[in-house]
């Protein structure tokens, strides 16, 4: 009895260890501050750089901010028309409401070398993803660890993207600096998405102090009338 | 009334050519109701407030909106972007969607709970369940106009049901779409009911809900009847006395609902869902496709189901029993404070029914999941179809005469 449960479990577990393609990796919470201006600008300007090549942002056309750091609706590629592998890169306007930051911000961490894919890389948290890695400059190349040694080191938590990435060759940027760069561009990511949050975050408090002071006020007008009613 | 008519001023002149004075008189400053109302009697206020906030919102949003299949999607974007304040006027129609069915759904529960549905308010009832069903259509259309994955694939989906109907289905779909599968068509006559035809229809229920409920009086959590003509001292004007208690009531909603417009609006995707912010791709069948948490309890009884013509029959059978409930009822008090212990577990029942078929409906589908969808299914017509049982023959506690405060 116990020997086929222990069986039957190991059976269990060699399924987990041995599917390679089929694990959901946690997601790392990213450091965002939509309050941070220059780490967004900053952003912007990486997105500028690196990004537009091949990412449309429309709903930023007639934003001041991109439009300062260079992200521009007249160099975005909305009217290419081939792309490699036949899939188009979606706009990215709106790309933190949709996956949020902490997916953004994992994702750009989790490409791998994988030379059965066409562009060379691959994505722990998008599996066969149609994007190439271009952060490989900066972050340098890793390499995805087999599960079964990565298994028995992590047991009591989801893996998150570094347990089972290794970096082969470092890139021109040390891990720290990636992280404030990837940083820089979920940040501008978010503000893309929403960028009136900050107005909305401020109008906020003025509204919901006003109602309090309203409540406060109402509430004892209310309490006098039915007081009467007590006696 | 003479001294008043020989008066002169505004009121006066008006209230010569029209009964403004009688009408604030009968159902403001002379209409009665129990002192004891608790809180779940806010809640048909305040869906009147959400309603305004929808209508206004509405108005605004129009102005801005294209209801066209390549504008639609950059049009919300253009609200939330450029309109001066837009983004706000759009969270405030987005949240109040979601906000108009927790209201509706908490009065409902109030009117089971004390049997607001029981002679003589049965009709009162019935109105009251066709303006939830026509919201669900106003919901439904409303959410198809961003035109995202989930607009899109939800209006595909919940206009393939109607080929269910034996013989004419395919040809009704194709009708109701105005295409062979839903296209901008599709989408410019949602906008146009959404707009105008729904909104007019609960416009004219509301107002005959508000006709019938003063016409046979408010209940009250005794489930006792009170005299509605007349002061006594069991019940209050309703005027100053529950216009300034639900006022205070309405300020305390919109301190909740307004930091969830201001800070919360998404509600970790449940009023606005993640997939709705990519276009729509009729190419792209996203691979999950769920409708906004207020209508998945219905849907989630429509997946237990196997057979698709049979759960959709269960599915129209589960809103159709909330229109016979008056029905269903056969005990002699009104309300659950009088009721027997039947009727407590039943709703209890209802209850943990509907919030698990809520829950189960948002998440994608599971051999658990579909399980336990069927057990809280079968949960859900247990409260209905056994009532007539339980109401029957449990033993009730008498009411007392008065109200208790």
């Amino acid at each position: 009895m116990m020997k086929g449960m222990l069986l039957f479990i190991l059976m269990l577990l060699s399924t987990m260890v041995f599917s390679q393609e089929e694990i959901s990796i946690a997601l790392e919470k990213a450091p965002v501050n939509i309050h941070d201006t220059a780490s967004i600008k900053r952003g912007a300007v990486f997105f500028a750089r690196n990004c537009e090549m091949c990412h449309t942002m429309i709903y930023l056309r007639y934003d001041s901010l991109a439009i300062k750091s260079g992200v521009l609706y007249s160099r975005m590629p909305i009217n290419v028309k081939t792309w490699p592998l036949n899939i188009r890169p979606p706009d990215l306007s709106l790309e933190a409401s949709r996956r949020g930051v902490d997916w953004i911000y994992t994702y750009l961490h989790s490409f791998y070398l994988d030379t059965q894919r066409p562009t060379g890389w691959n994505n722990l948290l998008f599996l066969n993803t149609a994007m190439a890695n271009i952060f490989a400059p900066y972050q340098g190349q890793q390499i995805r660890l087999p599960l079964n040694e990565v298994g028995a080191k992590i047991y009591s938590r989801a893996y998150q993207w570094y347990d089972l990435l290794e970096l082969q060759t470092p890139g021109s940027l040390t891990p720290e600096q990636f992280d404030a760069v990837i940083t820089d561009v979920v940040n501008f990511l978010a503000y893309a998405s929403e960028p009136y949050k900050i107005d909305q975050e401020k109008l906020g408090y003025w509204v919901l102090g006003f109602l309090i002071i309203l409540f406060i006020l109402i509430y004892r007008l209310k309490r006098e009338y039915w007081k009467k009613l007590e006696k | 009334m003479e001294n008043l008519s020989r008066k002169k001023g505004m009121l006066a002149w008006i209230n010569a050519r029209f009964p403004l004075r009688e009408f604030l008189y009968k159902h403001l400053t002379h209409y009665f109701a129990a002192r004891n109302f608790n809180f779940w009697y806010y809640f048909g206020s305040f869906s009147l407030l959400v309603l305004a906030n929808q209508i206004l919102t509405g108005i605004w949003l129009t102005m801005e909106y294209t209801p066209t299949a390549t504008e639609a999607f950059s049009s919300i974007q253009h609200i939330m972007r450029d309109v001066r304040l837009g983004w706000l006027i759009r969270l405030l129609h987005t949240t109040g969607a979601s906000a108009f069915f927790i209201v509706i759904y908490l009065h409902m529960y109030r009117g089971i709970i004390y049997g607001s549905y029981q002679y003589p308010r049965e009709l009162l009832w019935l109105i009251g369940m066709m303006i939830y069903v026509v919201l669900l259509l106003e919901a439904f259309t409303g959410y198809v106009l961003p035109w995202g994955q989930m607009s899109y694939w939800g209006a595909e989906v919940i206009t393939s049901f109607a080929s269910a109907v034996p013989w004419v289905g395919k040809y009704i779909v194709i009708w109701l779409r105005g295409d062979f599968a839903v296209s901008g068509v599709t989408l410019h006559r949602f906008f146009s009911l959404h707009v105008t035809a729904i909104p007019l229809v609960i416009l004219f229920l509301v107002f005959i809900h508000l006709v019938a409920l003063h016409y046979v009086g408010s209940n009250n959590p005794d489930g006792i009847d009170i005299k509605h003509d007349r002061e006594t001292k069991e019940d209050v004007p309703f005027h100053p006395y529950y216009t300034l208690k639900d006022l205070t009531g309405a300020v305390l909603f919109l301190i909740i609902f307004l930091s969830i417009v201001f800070y919360y609006p998404g509600m970790h995707g449940l009023f606005l869902e993640h997939e709705n912010f990519v276009p729509a791709d009729p190419l792209q069948t996203p691979s999950d496709i769920s409708p906004v948490w207020y209508m998945t309890p219905f849907y989630a009884i429509l997946r237990a189901v196997p057979n698709k013509t049979l759960g959709l029959t269960i599915m129209a059978a589960s809103i159709a029993l909330l229109f016979v409930l008056p029905w269903l009822d056969r005990s002699p008090v009104r309300s659950i404070r009088y009721k027997g212990i039947y009727s407590k577990i039943a709703i209890c029942v209802l209850v943990i029914s509907f919030v698990g078929l809520g829950y189960i409906g948002i998440h994608s589908v599971s051999p658990l999941r579909t399980f336990l969808a069927q057990i809280f299914s079968i949960g859900y017509f247990a409260f209905f179809l056994t009532m007539p049982i339980y109401t029957r023959f449990e033993t009730f506690k008498k009411p007392p005469e008065h109200l208790t405060s």
